[in-house]
């Protein structure tokens, strides 16, 4: 999936750093919280022993925390929330000794990095599982591991051999962040900046004018394009953050976010999610001049199934992985409140 | 050494030229580049002349450009290179790779592709390894200074243990076990008894006094294993070159220079700076990427500055590798100036011409300038034009690291945090120690650790010029004060860093414990040594500074001068640790010598005026010429 010589070029400092803060940073009102927040908790025999802030360094513990008594999911969230942290996590040295073990365990000489790291994240599971590891919140704890073969699977179908995907971000004075992939005999072999098309200027808010020639120039210079998402980056950050809960729909209408080309598996996915987002905003609606409590009645997700059923659509990526991604997304989107 | 980083073999052979000239143009005198093993090595020949393997031809351009050369030869370069630049035969063979406790092979889980993690203990890695320095010597032998260009050669790995703590994560490697035993057998009996109770599959299993000093004894062990390792390479490269000339494995003056590296992991790097600069004289200092937390970058500059006698900053980063994140790209030139002011001999700025797998540089892969190449070229310019480079400090303090208190503590966060506690740690920034019982007073505990870091924040209160000094280090302390963390059991090294002190009537702060017994051995102490301070206060460090320091005149305010060989001054780094600005009228009230300074940015130009910023750094050289008019 991923080529052993992958090359990684083209990519500016000030792309490199949007992108992070595109991925770390997220909108004062979304309900995901900052990732670069994360406490570690370490623990001597399931006791507290000592506290990481990723921003502040080790600090002491707080005095309400028992030293002498194992450490539940319950006090974890109570030091995340006090500290203002988006994450915790509390681990002891047994636990993550056998992470190492696990790491050396899934390390197959011939095989691609995904597929050494897949055994890691059931080692994980199985810790969390045992105890041995708490996070807070535990967000994908029902999240199936999918196998190596689904993944690729998904990605052979979100991304086919010798094509391109691209994903643009652009802002007030131009573009952000621009990233192009490309995909050969089965594995990503090739990801660029922008400046690897050869320096097109993208002119303040009129990026939609770029958009033609920047695929023109991908399917020269890399290969055609399968998928590509062009979008305003505040839009952008409303849509992944899920600050806003119909803005996908709204931003593809008003051509805020533009996919070129729009690729059947992608239609699919914003067809259903579209109509699971309507459901949702029609209960939102609802509940507004509703006092027989009809709103709560209205069942979004059996909306959203009975629309497939009555499209004949499948959710392809879901059918692939095992699970929905739109769906895996909604989750994160409840950050916050867990 | 003004270098910058061209990666040859990332290039067409016919598309360095232009690049070398173009590095030459921003101020450049020298090129670094790394010479990957799975470069020039396919398994079945070693090749150093087939284009993207043109070692040669590259060589020979830089030679016509005029530039001097810095090559990195591993075994293990990183450069975000597949199996870090190992051959996929080596760095997949089980035979040559650290083993666990279980006979596991210890892997690193890098990407695009994990590697297994090569022991430096292992036979067959050291004959192979050695095998690959002396090919690409006998290859570079033409080339060498002070009739070729290549004037520095690096050995030793990007990161010893690749990323893995020695005390966490013992290599159990049965050459490794035979050498263990070894040394053991070879030990002195109360040291046996003490260092080498436990073998290394079951260190860390038990914690308490006992286990910390097996710990400490294990990092004893597994650095000096890497040492020899390092000494078994320096000598495959001084036999391939005998032939032209005698092996000058610490590089007089115009020959090539054999050194290594160290990473910068502020104070608790997996090989201790001290034993690096017993082995060579040129260290240097890898900052592979900009530090999220600046203090880091500080303290392994510092303590490089004052552990060597020829440190270099080898790998400064300008832009940052792909896989880790962007951090601010306010002030790329600060981490330079933090690496001038500390004293480093030399700077690589990496990477000079961008490239596959990493952001930024100072030139892009298409050789255009980048947004901030302009700032470094007139830092580069002012290096070139003045002698900052040939200048030493001679700070009016030194305080004393004690490399076993690091192993232990080292020791103690892996008991605490497992394998990768020292190298999750390093990446953040956090001093590991700080996890640690502050009231702990053995090797293993923070106690230490607090003294140190209360002994340093007075002196950046006083505005001490202060240098940092691995105990285990060649370098003699000539400053008039030694600041040492003591503790009931002391190390060899530390005793003797006191008793040298005391013997030439230089000050002495030690504590927070009074040294009762050698910690290896268990020995008695000399006797005469002084009282132990409980705290080092800023007033205690004055009075025992008395006249060797004039106060500044503004507070946490560092000016150090910076001498060369004769004793002129050549150069006044000046430190704002306060959260406000100073100006620049202030800041240089009561330096002496000489009347006026201009900026190293522009040497013997207009006088500098303006302020040291907060928490800024300013370089100023003496000598500035008035504005004619016009």
């Amino acid at each position: 999936m991923i080529a052993a010589d992958l090359r990684i070029d083209h990519l500016r400092p000030e792309e490199l750093a949007a992108a992070w803060r595109f991925a770390t940073e997220p909108p004062a009102d979304s309900r995901i919280g900052d990732v670069r927040r994360g406490l570690v908790l370490l623990l001597r025999d399931r006791r507290p022993a000592a506290l990481a802030d990723l921003t502040d360094g080790f600090v002491p513990l707080p005095s309400w925390l028992p030293c002498d008594r194992a450490v539940d999911a319950a006090a974890l969230r109570r030091l995340r929330r006090e500290r203002g942290a988006t994450w915790a996590l509390a681990a002891g040295a047994e636990a993550l000794r056998r992470l190492d073990e696990a790491v050396t365990a899934g390390f197959d000489p011939s095989a691609d990095l995904l597929a050494c790291a897949l055994p890691l994240a059931q080692a994980v599971r199985d810790a969390r599982l045992a105890g041995e590891l708490l996070f807070s919140p535990s967000l994908l704890d029902d999240l199936p591991i999918p196998s190596i073969a689904s993944v690729r699977g998904a990605l052979d179908l979100v991304l086919p051999d010798d094509r391109s995907a691209l994903l643009y971000a652009f802002g007030s004075r131009g573009l952000s962040f621009g990233f192009i992939a490309e995909k050969r005999h089965g594995a990503i072999v090739r990801v660029a900046g922008h400046d690897a098309l050869g320096g097109i200027a993208v002119r303040g808010t009129h990026w939609k004018a770029a958009v033609p020639r920047i695929l023109a120039e991908a399917a020269r210079r890399f290969a055609p394009p399968a998928v590509g998402v062009f979008a305003d980056e505040s839009v952008l950050r409303g849509i992944v953050f899920g600050s806003e809960g119909a803005a996908l729909p709204r931003a593809l209408a008003t051509r805020e976010v533009i996919v070129d080309p729009l690729p059947a598996w992608l239609g699919v996915l914003l067809g259903l999610d579209t109509a699971a987002k309507a459901a949702g905003s029609a209960r939102s609606l609802l509940r507004r001049f509703d006092p027989f409590g009809l709103a709560e009645r209205l069942d979004v997700g059996r909306i959203a199934g009975e629309v497939q059923r009555r499209l004949g659509a499948e959710n392809p990526i879901a059918r692939v992985l095992g699970f929905d991604p739109l769906a895996v997304l909604s989750r994160l989107q409840q950050w916050r409140e867990l | 050494m003004i270098a910058a980083s061209l990666h040859y073999f990332r290039r067409r052979t016919d598309s360095v030229p232009p690049a070398l000239a173009a590095l030459r143009g921003l101020g450049v005198d020298t090129v670094e580049s790394p010479v990957p093993w799975s470069v020039h090595d396919d398994g079945h020949r070693v090749n150093f002349e087939a284009d993207g393997a043109h070692l040669v031809a590259f060589l020979e351009e830089a030679a016509k450009a005029g530039l001097g050369a810095v090559l990195r030869l591993g075994p293990v370069v990183g450069a975000d290179l597949t199996g870090l630049g190992l051959p996929r035969h080596v760095a997949v063979d089980r035979e040559l790779a650290a083993l666990g406790p279980d006979g596991a092979p210890r892997v690193v889980p890098v990407p695009p592709r994990w590697l297994f993690a090569p022991s430096c203990f292992s036979r067959s890695y050291r004959a192979r390894s050695c095998a690959w320095i002396a090919a690409v010597a006998e290859v570079v032998r033409p080339f060498l200074a002070p009739g070729g260009p290549v004037r520095t050669v690096l050995l030793g790995d990007l990161w010893p243990f690749a990323g893995r703590d020695p005390v966490g994560s013992p290599d159990c490697h049965p050459d490794a076990l035979a050498a263990w035993e070894e040394a053991r057998d070879a030990a002195p009996r109360m040291e046996r008894e003490r260092m080498f109770r436990t073998p290394p599959g079951d260190v860390p299993g038990s914690s308490g006094p006992d286990g910390i000093l097996a710990g400490i004894g294990l990092g004893r062990f597994a650095e000096r294993g890497y040492v020899a390792w390092l000494q078994a390479l320096a000598g495959s490269a001084s036999a391939a070159w005998s032939a032209a000339k005698p092996p000058t494995p610490h590089g007089p003056d115009g020959a090539v220079a054999l050194g290594t590296t160290l990473p910068a992991a502020g104070l608790f790097p997996p090989v201790g700076a001290g034993l690096l600069g017993r082995t060579f004289d040129s260290v240097g200092l890898d900052a592979l990427a900009p530090a999220a937390r600046s203090g880091a970058l500080v303290h392994s500059a510092r303590l490089l500055a004052g552990s060597a006698r020829r440190p270099f900053a080898s790998f400064l980063a300008v832009g940052a590798p792909i896989w880790l994140p962007h951090l601010a790209l306010s002030d790329p030139l600060h981490g330079l100036r933090t690496c001038l002011a500390a004293g480093l001999g030399g700077v690589v700025l990496s990477m000079g011409v961008g490239r596959d797998r990493w952001s930024g540089g100072l030139l892009d892969e298409s050789l255009r300038e980048h947004e901030s190449a302009h700032r470094f070229r007139r830092l580069l310019h002012g290096l070139g034009r003045s002698s900052w480079l040939q200048g030493r400090r001679r700070p009016a303090a030194a305080l004393l690291v004690p490399r076993d208190y690091v192993r232990g503590t080292l020791a103690a966060a892996a008991l605490l945090a497992g394998a990768p506690a020292a190298g999750l740690a390093a990446a953040f920034g956090f001093d590991p120690a700080s996890a640690l019982d502050p009231a702990d007073e053995s090797p293993g505990g923070g106690a230490w650790w607090r003294w140190l870091e209360s002994a340093e924040a007075a002196l950046q209160e006083l505005g001490v010029p202060y240098a940092l000094v691995d105990d285990e280090c060649p370098v003699a302390i000539e400053a008039p004060l030694l600041l040492a963390p003591t503790l009931a059991d002391a190390p060899r090294a530390t005793l003797d860093r006191l008793c040298a002190q005391l013997a030439r009537g230089a000050a002495v702060l030690c504590g927070p414990a009074s040294p009762r017994r050698e910690l290896a051995a268990g020995d008695d102490v000399p006797a005469g040594l002084p009282a132990p301070v409980a705290a080092p206060s800023a007033a205690r460090i004055a009075d025992a500074l008395g006249g060797a320091h004039v106060p500044p005149p503004a507070p946490r305010l560092e000016r150090s001068l910076l001498h060369d060989d004769a004793g002129a001054v050549v150069g006044l780094a000046l430190v704002n640790r306060s959260p406000r600005e100073i100006s620049l009228g202030v800041a240089l009230d009561g330096v002496e010598l000489p009347a006026s300074w201009s900026e190293l940015d522009e040497p013997g130009s207009a006088p500098a005026t303006g302020s040291v910023p907060p928490k800024g750094v300013r370089l100023l050289v003496p000598g500035a010429r008035r504005k004619e008019a016009p």
